[in-house]
């Protein structure tokens, strides 16, 4: 058994870059810098993609992206499902939307063309499909008609998305200036939105990574909060409940099981639910990082926890 | 030098890269108290005493010339000049004598380099006469070097060269013992003495002339200014030629000096007409090189010379071309540096290289093959491959050169080879204990010892390691052992082993079958190599009957190569002498040479699986007929390139065939049925081209022969059932395989490459339901329910199977080590998970912990999970190759 060296990266997106210049024209990526990623495409960098390097076509923008893949692998598969969803496996041929009607030289079927609302659709698809239904992902979307469309097609589609998948906007300018006064605008102009205000280091998780590895610094696990077994520190793998202050931890698999404890479904991996000691809600998704953060990311962490040093003393106060 | 320039000898000439030099033990001589520059090497850099001492414009120099032709002969064909002539009168010392026949040295091999065209003969003087240029000072000289080059080079070159040479070969011989040291001031000033007094014997020709190098006369111009002054323009030429750049040559005749200005452009063109000739002329000087060195070899005649002399290692010398070439023979390997090479030289021998350019680019285009003189460097392993080809022929030279026939003694020994198994096996030879533990023939196959037990058990092992060996993940000693018990009862049961071989020759051609009659009982175990083109089945079967049948793998001379630890380049040389073209991919060549082999030893497999057979029924002619099902089935899958399996290797075919086609009809029969289904599948599935598809059957025959001896274990396990219960059973497959051969031949496709897996998999006979059903259902990924078309008992065995991986992973203990996490923890951590590696840990005793007693292939455990949104993914990709990032 081959272990990953690196832990699970705090960002990668698989997103849909649309032609500014030319609406219809689409392209679906993945990457874990969405903005140095826009760049290259635009030409601003090295190292963008052929099918955007017309310069008729550009400037590109991201119109809408889904976060939270637990690594390359899984982005990969899915930037993949949703550019070829007329081949992929992970869509069963019932229920498939864009099928290929033409081949080309080489025998394999053409593609049809991306569309808004194909890609929509095939995402709504591959959001349900069980290959991703249980990945901690989450669905954003920064142009509001692209918005629009999709709200569209989930209203004609039948079923529904998992309720765990959170699908937020960002419009930056136009949703601020249309939800607040004018006194946003000013404050939009400044703020980064969209892609830019993603987070992509493990920022958001730095109190939930401070707080894990002071407790196990001092070798505080305690017990499983699950199964009550004693905790060797260094022994084994061990989740801890992301809600601030609670020191929850337990076997991994422990953990899954009481997360997983409802459904009937014979899943393995758990989506989210309730921290037995805390009884806050919790993500999987975030567990893992953090754990795979503490297990194998110790340069992450030390990268992350820098303190300047003026404030050193004060941090270490309190730990 | 008032005396007549003695007629040319080389062999006075020292052997060295500046013949010119020589020529300043001419002029010491005069004052024997100094070191005669007479050197062997680069250090001698003598001058020669032809050597203007004072600087001369290149119309003195050419003017001088047709003097020097006229008083002597020989310089016509003089050797080539070294030194370049001084065209400049700057220095009227007499120490520029030395000087200038130095730089006339020293500043032909440069003026070489600048201007090859007109100096191909002074090729190899930059060294020495760089380093004399070095030691003496920078002499003022208005003229530029490359203004030189083109005046003297052409005539005067010629002219002086051969006087260089004997004034050369005058100095030499006297001084030769003397070690040439630099010229010091003192030897200058003493020089200069001696230089004055040739000069005053000496008509000093027009002052403007360049010097020339030839015979006394060439002496005589030494001490006139104009000598001196050409010297010094030598000096300086040869400076500026080493240190500055060669374009310059270029514009060297504009900076030339206003004085040789009008001059050189004037004889410009003469000295054109001059190269012409010397062109010519100067082929015969290098020829006596090659008189001496062949002269050198005539000495080794001897036969052994003669065998040894192509493979001599050649002595390498740097200066040489021809050397140079065989070096960067060595190190160029496709031409490159050769060309840059061959540039050079020709920047600095033009003329030596033109007659070498056309041979040495019929030499690129012969690389590979090499001469023998220039042998091609192997590869180590093909280094080992050719010797190992190769006959060893013991004797010394002489003999050897009497052998007629160059197959003459391969013969011999094959004969002697021959003969020494005639010896073996002639009973008046070769004692009967010999014999007894001979291993050739079935006879002694058979043997056994007072207990029964087989003498030659020990083939088991062999045959246990081949399997181990090939069978990379699976656990082959699980599965052999367990076999290897068996054997021994199934021995005692054993009917009469002669009745094995008798039942064995029976049916096959192709030989596959065996164990195919072996699954008719387990009707897992069907397909099991069925579909496999490549003769792994005969592993298993193998294993299976190993104890049984040792004797009948002594049939085989040798053991059967395991082609999987050949390297490609083996596997192709293995192809190409069966006769076929060679192919490129590395399962592809490994299949066609199982099959290769199976056909040629097609008794092993037969009698093994035959045996196996016997032992269990009763009826040797049901297993008979068993085998003729078997065999068609076989031939109608073996043959078949062009299979529309899907790519991937074990088990992806099974996936992609499912996945690809539409749901097709499935059946509740049993296996056969499955495979029949499966075939239809098949067959709709989009197609490659056949070169890949050969792939295709070859990598499913992989997948499905991985997975054997693990059905291999499966059988073993069953055999322990009731005999009458595996009679039924038996009939009833027997039956079905009758009936899907036929739908198979008319289908005429490949299927049991792609039905074999899934036999293979609904292992336990218990279930009737196969995994091939199981995987049926999975031919597409359904969001809930199974594929449309497939029945409950396909939708519910996936499920079965789905469950027991479940149970199976999540019941596995927790690792301890926080780095080396469980299969769970993994999952849990959306670790990508090698499926693979799943399918090999599932198989290896887990499912088996959880009740589960069939196999599972790696595209079963990636239908599971994808299912489970587990993140999977293949080791080896598409084209075989392994994945490392992920």
């Amino acid at each position: 058994m081959s272990v990953l060296p690196k832990p699970i990266p705090p960002l990668y997106t698989v997103y849909i870059l649309r032609s500014t210049v030319r609406r219809a024209s689409l392209y679906v990526g993945s990457t874990p810098h969405p903005p140095r990623r826009l760049k290259q495409h635009n030409g601003e960098s090295k190292g963008g993609a052929v099918r955007t390097s017309r310069s008729t076509l550009r400037p590109w923008e991201m119109v809408g992206l889904v976060s939270g893949f637990p690594g390359m692998v899984a982005a990969l598969k899915f930037e993949w499902a949703l550019t070829n969803s007329h081949l992929s496996l992970h869509i069963p041929s019932t229920s498939r939307i864009n099928v290929a009607t033409q081949k080309k030289r080489n025998g394999h079927p053409k593609r049809p063309p991306h569309s808004v609302t194909s890609i929509l659709s095939n995402l709504h698809l591959l959001l349900r499909v069980p290959s991703f239904a249980r990945l901690p992902i989450k669905l954003h979307f920064f142009a509001p008609d692209v918005h629009r469309a999709w709200i569209k097609w989930c209203g004609t589609s039948n079923e529904p998305l998992r309720d765990t998948i959170n699908v937020v906007t960002d419009f930056g300018l136009a949703a601020n200036a249309s939800t607040e006064g004018d006194k946003e605008i000013t404050d939009a102009t400044s703020q980064p939105w969209g892609i830019y205000a993603l987070s992509l280091d493990y920022a958001p998780i730095k109190d939930y990574v401070e707080k894990t590895q002071s407790a196990f610094a001092f070798e505080r696990e305690g017990d499983c909060v699950v199964c009550g077994e004693g905790l060797n520190p260094g022994e084994g793998l061990y989740a801890a409940c992301s809600n601030a202050g609670c020191e929850g931890v337990g076997h991994v698999s422990c953990w899954s099981e009481h997360l997983l404890g409802k459904e009937k479904n014979d899943s393995i991996i758990p989506v989210s639910g309730r921290c037995p000691k805390c009884e806050g809600q919790v993500r999987w998704g975030e567990m893992m990082m953090e754990m795979s953060l503490r297990l194998r990311g110790q340069k992450e962490i030390s990268k992350l926890l820098k303190k300047p040093r003026k404030r050193k003393a004060a941090i270490s106060n309190d730990t | 030098m008032s005396s007549p320039a003695r007629p040319v000898r080389f062999d006075n000439a020292i052997h060295s890269s500046s013949p010119d030099l020589p020529s300043l033990i001419d002029i010491f001589r005069k004052s024997p108290q100094k070191a005669p520059p007479l050197r062997t090497g680069s250090n001698a850099t003598p001058m020669p005493t032809v050597a203007r001492s004072t600087f001369t414009t290149a119309v003195n120099l050419l003017r001088e010339a047709p003097e020097i032709d006229i008083e002597t002969e020989q310089i016509a064909y003089s050797p080539p000049r070294k030194t370049k002539p001084v065209r400049k009168r700057v220095k009227s010392q007499a120490a520029n004598d030395i000087e200038k026949e130095l730089t006339k040295k020293t500043s032909s091999p440069i003026e070489i380099a600048s201007s090859p065209q007109e100096k191909p003969w002074q090729k190899f003087k930059n060294i020495s006469d760089s380093r004399h240029k070095t030691t003496h000072g920078d002499e003022t000289q208005s003229e530029l070097p490359k203004g030189r080059a083109r005046k003297p080079a052409v005539k005067d070159k010629a002219a002086k060269k051969k006087h260089t040479e004997n004034v050369s070969r005058h100095i030499s011989k006297p001084e030769q013992k003397k070690k040439w040291s630099p010229v010091t001031g003192e030897e200058i000033c003493g020089l200069q003495e001696a230089a004055m007094a040739r000069r005053n014997d000496w008509t000093p020709p027009p002052e403007d002339q360049a010097e020339i190098l030839g015979s006394e006369s060439d002496t005589r111009e030494i001490t006139s200014p104009s000598r001196i002054a050409a010297v010094s323009k030598d000096i300086f030429s040869n400076l500026y030629d080493t240190y500055a750049c060669k374009d310059s040559e270029k514009c060297s005749p504009g900076p030339s000096s206003a004085q040789s200005g009008e001059p050189v452009a004037d004889v410009l063109g003469k000295r054109k007409r001059l190269d012409m000739i010397l062109t010519g002329n100067n082929k015969p000087p290098r020829e006596t090189s090659p008189k001496k060195v062949s002269a050198i070899k005539k000495k080794t005649r001897t036969i052994t010379e003669l065998a040894t002399a192509p493979y001599a290692v050649p002595e390498i010398d740097l200066l040489a071309p021809g050397t140079k070439e065989s070096l960067l023979n060595y190190f160029d390997s496709d031409g490159a540096v050769k060309a840059l090479v061959e540039h050079q030289s020709a920047l600095m021998d033009f003329k030596a290289n033109q007659p070498k350019k056309p041979a040495v680019k019929p030499r690129k285009t012969k690389k590979k093959t090499g001469t023998v003189e220039q042998p091609i460097l192997l590869s180590p392993s093909t280094a080992l491959k050719t010797s190992r080809s190769q006959d060893f022929v013991f004797g010394t030279s002489s003999q050897l050169v009497l052998e007629e026939s160059p197959t003459a003694l391969r013969d011999l020994q094959m004969a002697i080879q021959a003969s020494n198994q005639i010896d073996q096996d002639d009973p008046f030879v070769s004692s009967p204990a010999l014999r007894a533990t001979n291993k050739t023939g079935l006879w002694n196959a058979g043997s056994r010892d007072r207990n029964g037990e087989l003498l030659n058990v020990e083939l088991a092992d062999l045959v246990d390691a081949s399997a181990a060996s090939i069978s990379g993940e699976s656990a082959p000693n699980e599965i052999d052992r367990p076999v290897s018990d068996k054997f021994p009862d199934n021995n005692d049961l054993d009917l009469g082993l002669s009745g094995s071989p008798a039942a064995s020759p029976l049916p096959y051609s192709d030989g596959f079958i065996d164990i195919n009659e072996i699954d008719l009982d387990y009707p897992h175990v069907t397909h099991v190599k069925k579909a496999d083109p490549s003769s792994k089945p005969s592993l298993p079967s193998g294993t299976l009957s190993d104890a049984s049948v040792s004797s009948i793998t002594e049939m085989a001379s040798t053991p059967r190569p395991n082609y999987e630890l050949f390297t490609d380049v083996q596997l192709a040389k293995k192809i190409t002498s069966f006769g076929f073209k060679a192919v490129k991919k590395r399962q592809a060549m490994i299949a066609l040479l199982d099959q290769c082999w199976e056909s040629q030893h097609p008794q092993i497999s037969r009698v093994e699986s035959s045996t196996r057979v016997a032992t269990m029924s009763t009826s040797a002619a049901s297993s008979a007929q068993v085998n003729t099902c078997l065999k068609k089935q076989q031939t109608a899958a073996a043959p078949i390139a062009t299979a529309e399996l899907a790519r991937k290797p074990r088990g992806r075919p099974r996936k992609d065939t499912r996945a690809t086609t539409s749901p097709s009809s499935k059946t509740t029969k049993t296996k056969p049925k499955p495979k029949a289904k499966a075939t239809l599948a098949v067959k709709s599935s989009p197609k490659k081209p056949s070169a890949q598809s050969r792939d295709d059957s070859i990598n499913t025959a992989n997948s499905a022969w991985l997975t054997s001896p693990k059905a291999a274990a499966s059988i073993i396990d069953t055999f322990e059932a009731p005999a009458p219960a595996t009679l039924s059973r038996r009939k009833k497959p027997k039956q079905k395989v009758i009936e899907i051969m036929d739908s198979e031949d008319e289908a005429h496709l490949s299927p049991s490459p792609q039905t074999s897996p899934n036999q293979l998999f609904s292992s336990p006979p218990p279930l009737d339901l196969s995994i091939s059903e199981v995987v049926d259902a999975d031919m597409s990924l359904s969001l809930l329910d199974p594929a449309p078309g497939s029945n409950d008992a396909t939708a519910s065995q996936t499920q079965e199977l789905s469950a027991y991986i479940t149970k199976a992973i999540k019941s596995a203990p927790r690792s301890k080590d926080p780095t080396s996490p469980s299969w769970h923890e993994k999952m849990l951590l959306y670790d990508p998970i090698v499926l693979e590696e799943l399918a090999a840990w599932l198989n290896s005793g887990e499912l088996t912990r959880v009740g589960y007693d069939g196999e599972v292939s790696p595209g079963d455990v990636k239908k599971w999970c994808e299912a489970k949104s587990v993140i999977c993914l293949w080791q080896v990709n598409l084209h075989g190759k392994e994945r490392k990032r992920y």
